[in-house]
């Protein structure tokens, strides 16, 4: 049997959660004989990439840097599809996967189609029925869908998504690699340090609130309903890790940030 | 109050609490997985698997009806028990290796 040469794949990143999604599918692909695994960041987001990338382990072999003060979507679009053009010319990848529907596996996707280079996307198929919310994650997930080849669907309703926007290409149902990532990262027993908390003495309710939605009226009933549960069941804490947006953090600090038994 | 927790923290504190009330996307995803009831925040959701599954439980922010659900799974133990060992509809895990399977296969080198 002859010994076949490594297939050069490319995998591209650009905000916190593809590199969330994107580092178990990195791992699994560099784990292969099968692939030449190139990691390609187009830095559509900075620190917070970079801490992911750490916990994982792993490390981009190109980073095209485009992030800008102020950059707008047509910015990101322009600088990573020039950048991708570039390097997929210089690499020859015989496939490229993108991950979910940020403005970096749009373009990553459509720098790719240029070359008539194989997409495989991973996250395929979430769909809202409006074009402009969330604005621009649901056009980009549709756009994306239909320049791959391989839609790679995290549920069976995402698949039927997939199958009724009349696509080209495989669907398959794979599960969520933000499942894959979560098994590793909880099998490594990670800290919770909160100052004060100790775990063993309360049953803790953990909350975020920050959605847009719950501002103003929907927050105050929230913080209402939580004061009933601390005061009827005196064995629990509330575990309230804060936003840094203000208009969600001043009411929830004013109303729960004396309770002794809210973290 | 406790300062926005990083990725790895906030799975240390999933991993820990007793129940998690969000509005979170992405925590509905990854509660399941690590066998936590989830009650809802909001009116609707983009991730309707979940309360199929009866994982979470879409509950809005009436506040009588956030203290009524939270109450049902901290005093039953049935209630609880039952959201929170509900399979994940959201994956088992071994999505990657899925895909790597399937991009060999696609490109005909398996």
């Amino acid at each position: 049997m002859n010994s076949i040469s490594p297939v050069p794949v490319c995998i591209i990143a650009g905000t916190r959660p593809e590199a969330i999604k994107m580092a178990p599918v990195i791992q699994a692909f560099q784990k292969s004989p099968l692939f030449k695994t190139q990691v390609i960041l187009t830095g559509q987001h900075r620190e917070m990439v970079d801490q992911v990338m750490a916990f994982f382990n792993l490390k981009a072999d190109y980073d095209l840097a485009i992030m800008q003060p102020k950059q707008t979507l047509t910015d990101i679009t322009c600088l990573a599809v020039r950048g991708l053009e570039e390097l997929f010319v210089k690499l020859q990848p015989k496939m490229v996967l993108v991950q979910g529907d940020t403005t970096t596996a749009f373009a990553a996707a459509l720098a790719a189609f240029y070359q008539q280079i194989p997409v495989g996307h991973v996250e395929a198929g979430l769909r809202t029925s409006d074009i402009y919310n969330p604005f621009p994650e649901e056009a980009n997930r549709r756009l994306i869908s239909q320049i791959a080849q391989l839609h790679f669907a995290p549920t069976t309703l995402s698949a039927e998504n997939v199958e009724k926007s009349g696509v080209v290409g495989e669907i398959h149902l794979t599960g969520n690699t933000v499942i894959d990532a979560l098994l590793k990262v909880a099998a490594s027993n990670p800290p919770c340090e909160i100052p004060d908390l100790d775990w063993d003495k309360h049953r803790v309710i953990l909350s975020t609130v920050h959605r847009r939605e719950n501002w103003g009226e929907p927050l105050s009933d929230i913080i209402t309903g939580f004061q009933k549960i601390l005061d009827s069941h005196p064995d629990t804490a509330l575990v309230l890790p804060m936003h840094r947006n203000p208009t969600v953090r001043d009411p929830l600090q004013a109303a729960l940030g004396s309770h002794p038994r809210v973290f | 109050m406790t300062e926005p927790l990083d990725y790895t923290e906030l799975i240390g504190a999933m991993k820990r609490c007793t129940l998690i009330m969000t509005d979170s996307g992405g925590i509905q995803e990854e509660a399941p997985s690590l066998a936590k009831p989830v009650l809802i925040l909001r009116e609707t959701t983009e991730r309707p698997e979940a309360v199929m599954a009866g994982t979470a439980k879409l509950i809005g922010t009436d506040s009588v009806r956030i203290y009524d659900e939270a109450t049902e799974l901290l005093t039953n133990p049935e209630s609880y028990q039952k959201m929170a060992n509900a399979a994940s509809p959201f994956g088992d895990g071994q999505a990657s290796d899925r895909i790597v399977d399937l991009c060999a296969k696609y490109l005909k080198i398996a």
